[in-house]
């Protein structure tokens, strides 16, 4: 009746709490070490302005608003596709040959480094359909580069998505793509938004596939209607492969630092905001 | 006595598995009827291919007719959604969708082309009145129907079912998953709903089928061995089969 001690017990409960200590310790430890080496580098002339030659500052805004641009086009291309894909092979493509097929190489297409995406997308979108380096081949390489993911992640919400809500719809006389609209796609809509999430930390942070595709440009967008436009066809280099080269030429690891933090702090700011989207899509 | 739904040679094989063996049956107009049998026997398969819900499992092949007003439901040119706003069905399981409660009642009748806010709400009162459910939900419209309890959900299943005015309201064991009381509600509520709908209801519960079915049928292994008023079902059955399942002897 008495409390008996187990060794055993004891031993895997203080390896449980020192793999959760080891994995909080490292996320905040190397948090606060880029935040506290890269904030004070910050300042309002550094994320408001472009760097100049002229007067010898450095700022970040056209990387900033490239970024954007990426994860924009990139989300705008890739999301409609991937779910439109995710939605035939869970709700069309049955069990055949066809659909083991494609999920097998969106598995493998999933697993490939990004330095890959980015000679296949310098080969086709910057050289042989003369995109030249410009934030569209970087959109174009990273939409294919994150379309397995928004594949399978929505592939495995709409499976998850309650049988009986299905065969509910249908009963009633729903015709097949009205049951995918009305109740499919809102039930599964938080699955989605993770889609969208994960692909955007990977957009974010992708460098390899951008310096051969969207280049190292620091243009200023022009705020004309054609403007916006034409940066579209303008090389611009993303907040990640900017951090890339000043920490490369290692001679200013400031700078680095600070665009490190904004980086971060962008990152959870998007995090935040999808995850309060998402809560507002679920229903019941 | 007139037939809503006529039945004629129907066989219905799952692949090289007939589940269903030269089905014959003829349902009466606003009348409820009963259909029993041990698990397996065939009694839900036959319930799903009055509203062709068999249409969405691969490798099905069916023979024979199914007539609906004398009008042959597997005829091709057929649309199936009009025929499921004639022939409803109600599940084993309730199944409202994660909406809110008048978004459930309306799904059916936004799916035929009602778009007019007045009618909606007209319709969605008198489909939760219908179902005996409106009185508990009036003040919660709005609210997510995934909120009402399990017997409350299968009341608000049937009142989307209403809302799109079926002729035939098909019930797969619609009870089985609820309690006592919630069972109870929806046994008196099926009686009501005969007045201006024919019912039929496939059931594990033989004494649910005695209190308030009219006609039953009775399925083995996939034939129907008898199929008769339910008041002489229950006291003279003329198959010994049916005698011992209604008795209890197996099932």
């Amino acid at each position: 009746m008495y409390k008996k001690l187990r060794p055993m017990d004891l031993f895997l409960r203080g390896l449980i709490w020192l793999s959760a200590g080891v994995t909080i310790l490292m996320t905040v430890g190397i948090l606060a070490y880029i935040l506290v080496r890269g904030v004070p580098s910050i300042s309002w002339s550094f994320l408001t302005t472009a760097p100049s030659e002229l007067t010898g500052t450095i700022g970040i805004l056209p990387n900033i608003i490239n970024t954007l641009y990426i994860v924009l086009i990139t989300l705008l291309i890739s999301t409609p596709i991937g779910i439109g894909a995710a939605i035939y092979l869970t709700e069309y493509g049955g069990k055949s040959k066809f659909v083991k097929i494609i999920e097998f190489t969106t598995e493998t297409l999933a697993g490939i480094p990004s330095i890959i995406y980015g000679l296949f997308g310098f080969m086709f979108f910057v050289v042989f359909m003369g995109l030249q380096y410009s934030i569209l081949a970087g959109g174009l390489t990273l939409s294919i580069m994150v379309l397995p993911t928004i594949i399978r992640t929505t592939q495995e919400a709409l499976k998850s998505v309650n049988p009986l809500y299905r065969e509910a719809a249908l009963g009633i006389g729903a015709t097949r793509v009205h049951m995918i609209r009305t109740v499919l796609l809102p039930s599964a809509m938080p699955g989605i938004i993770t889609a969208i999430i994960l692909s955007i930390g990977r957009i974010v942070g992708e460098s390899a596939a951008l310096i051969f595709t969207a280049g190292i440009g620091v243009k200023m967008l022009k705020l004309t209607p054609a403007g916006v436009f034409e940066h579209l066809e303008t090389s611009g280099a993303t907040l990640t492969v900017q951090l890339y080269q000043y920490a490369m030429r290692g001679e200013d690891l400031g700078v680095s630092f600070a665009i490190a933090a904004v980086l971060v702090i962008i990152v959870l700011l998007i995090n935040f905001a999808t995850k309060r989207l998402a809560r507002r899509f679920r229903c019941g | 006595m007139e037939n809503i739904m006529e039945t004629k040679s129907l066989h219905l094989y799952y692949g090289d598995n007939q589940a269903l063996k030269n089905i014959n049956l003829q349902m009466r107009k606003n009348k409820i009827t009963a259909l029993i049998g041990p698990s397996g026997c065939g009694k839900s398969t036959y319930l799903k291919t009055l509203n062709r819900m068999n249409d969405l499992i691969e490798h099905v092949k069916i023979e024979g007719q199914v007539l609906l007003e004398g009008q042959d439901i597997y005829d091709p040119k057929v649309d199936v959604t009009m025929l499921r706003k004639r022939v409803g069905m109600v599940f084993q399981k309730p199944n409202p969708f994660p909406m809110s409660i008048y978004d459930n009642v309306a799904y059916g009748p936004r799916i035929h082309g009602i778009k007019k806010r007045s009618q909606l709400d007209e319709l969605v009162e008198t489909s939760l009145r219908g179902a005996a459910l409106w009185d508990e939900v009036k003040d919660r419209l709005k609210k997510s129907a995934m909120g009402l309890s399990g017997g409350q959900q299968q009341r608000l299943c049937i009142a989307r079912a209403l809302a799109v005015s079926p002729q035939v309201l098909l019930m797969d064991e619609p009870t089985s998953a609820l309690d006592p009381i919630s069972t109870m509600k929806i046994e008196d509520l099926m009686v009501e709903l005969k007045e201006k709908y024919t019912v039929a209801i496939v059931t594990h519960n033989m004494q649910q089928a005695a209190r308030i079915s009219d006609y039953t049928a009775f399925f083995l292994v996939g034939e129907m061995v008898e199929y008769a008023d339910t008041e002489k079902m229950f006291s003279m059955p003329s198959d010994k089969r049916t005698e011992d399942y209604i008795t209890g002897r197996f099932g």
